[in-house]
C-alpha cells in the first residue's frame, strides 16, 4: 500500500475517532439527561476539564509564564475582554522570558 | 488533516507518531484519548441543542469546540445554543485553516526563530475560557477546584494526561453530586 494512501486512511481514521467523541458525549447525556437532579452535574463538567487541563499546565509554567497567567486571569476578569487578555499575556511571554 | 480532524490537541499529538510505516491505531487511539474532553462538552450540551432534528444536531455536532461550548453558558436561554456552538466553530474552521495555511507559507522565515516561549499560549486562551465560564454559567465553583486540586495531586504523581483529566473530572462530579445531594436536604 502506497504511502499517500496510508496517510489518507490515517487522516480519515483521526476524523473519525474525534467525531465520534465529540457525538458519542452528546448522545450519552442524552441518555441521562432526564435522570433527575442530573442538569448541574452536566453543567460542571465543561469546568471541570477545563480546571484538569489547567492546573498541571500552571504548576509546569516558569515565573514569566506565571506572570502572564496572573494578568490574563485579572484582565479577563475586570475586561471579560479575550483579546485584550490573550494578547497582553502573549507579549508577556515573548518578553518576560528568562 | 486540519479541515476533516479538525482538533489541534489530536493533530499535535498525531505528529509524536508520525512515522513510516504509519501506525494508524497508535495514532487513532491517540487522537482518541486527547479528544475525551470532547465527551464531557458534548454531554453538558444534552441539555441545550434540543429543537433541531437529531441529524442535524449529528451533522453540526462535527464543529463542537470548547470556547463555543463554555461561552454558551453565559448567554440567555432563548438563544438558539446549537447555531451559537456552531456558529463558533465556523469562525474557528476559518480562522484555524488560515492560519494553517499562512504559518506552512511562511514557514521558511521563522525556521531560525525560537518560539519556544508561546507553548504556553494555550494555558492562556483556556484562562480566558475558564474565566467565561466562571462569571456565566450558574453552575457552583466547588467541582472544579476538587477536578484542579486532583489534577494537580496526579500530576505529581506522574501520572499520564488523559488519566489526570478522566480521573480529576470524576472527582469534580462526585463533588458536585454531594453538594447537590447537600443542597436538597436543606
Amino acid at each position: 500500500m502506497s504511502h499517500e494512501y496510508m496517510v489518507l486512511i490515517t487522516i480519515a481514521v483521526m476524523a473519525v475517532v474525534v467525531y465520534l467523541t465529540r457525538i458519542g458525549g452528546y448522545l450519552v447525556g442524552l441518555s441521562i439527561r432526564n435522570i433527575a437532579g442530573i442538569k448541574p452535574i452536566l453543567d460542571t463538567l465543561p469546568g471541570c476539564a477545563l480546571m484538569a487541563i489547567l492546573a498541571p499546565a500552571v504548576r509546569q509554567g516558569n515565573a514569566a509564564e506565571i506572570l502572564a497567567m496572573v494578568f490574563v486571569v485579572v484582565l479577563m476578569w475586570t475586561t471579560d475582554n479575550v483579546a485584550l487578555a490573550t494578547t497582553a499575556g502573549i507579549s508577556i511571554l515573548l518578553f518576560a522570558q528568562p | 488533516m486540519s479541515a476533516s480532524t479538525f482538533s489541534a490537541a489530536s493533530q499535535f499529538a498525531s505528529l509524536e507518531f508520525w512515522v513510516e510505516p504509519l501506525p494508524v491505531a497508535t495514532i487513532g487511539l491517540s487522537a482518541a484519548l486527547v479528544s475525551t474532553r470532547n465527551i464531557l462538552l458534548g454531554m453538558s450540551m444534552a441539555n441545550y441543542f434540543d429543537g433541531h432534528s437529531l441529524g442535524r444536531r449529528m451533522t453540526w455536532l462535527f464543529l463542537l469546540n470548547d470556547p463555543g461550548v463554555v461561552t454558551s453558558f453565559s448567554l440567555d436561554k432563548d438563544v438558539d445554543r446549537l447555531g451559537y456552538v456552531t456558529g463558533y466553530g465556523v469562525s474557528l474552521m476559518i480562522s484555524w485553516l488560515v492560519s494553517v495555511t499562512l504559518g506552512f507559507l511562511v514557514s521558511d522565515v521563522f525556521a531560525q526563530t525560537d518560539l519556544s516561549s508561546l507553548n504556553f499560549a494555550g494555558p492562556l486562551v483556556m484562562a480566558t475560557m475558564m474565566i467565561l465560564f466562571a462569571k456565566g454559567s450558574n453552575a457552583r465553583a466547588m467541582p472544579w477546584l476538587v477536578s484542579g486540586l486532583t489534577a494537580l495531586i496526579l500530576f505529581e504523581a506522574g501520572i499520564s494526561d488523559y488519566l489526570i483529566l478522566l480521573l480529576s473530572v470524576t472527582t469534580g462530579v462526585i463533588a458536585a453530586l454531594i453538594g447537590e445531594g447537600i443542597r436538597h436536604e436543606s
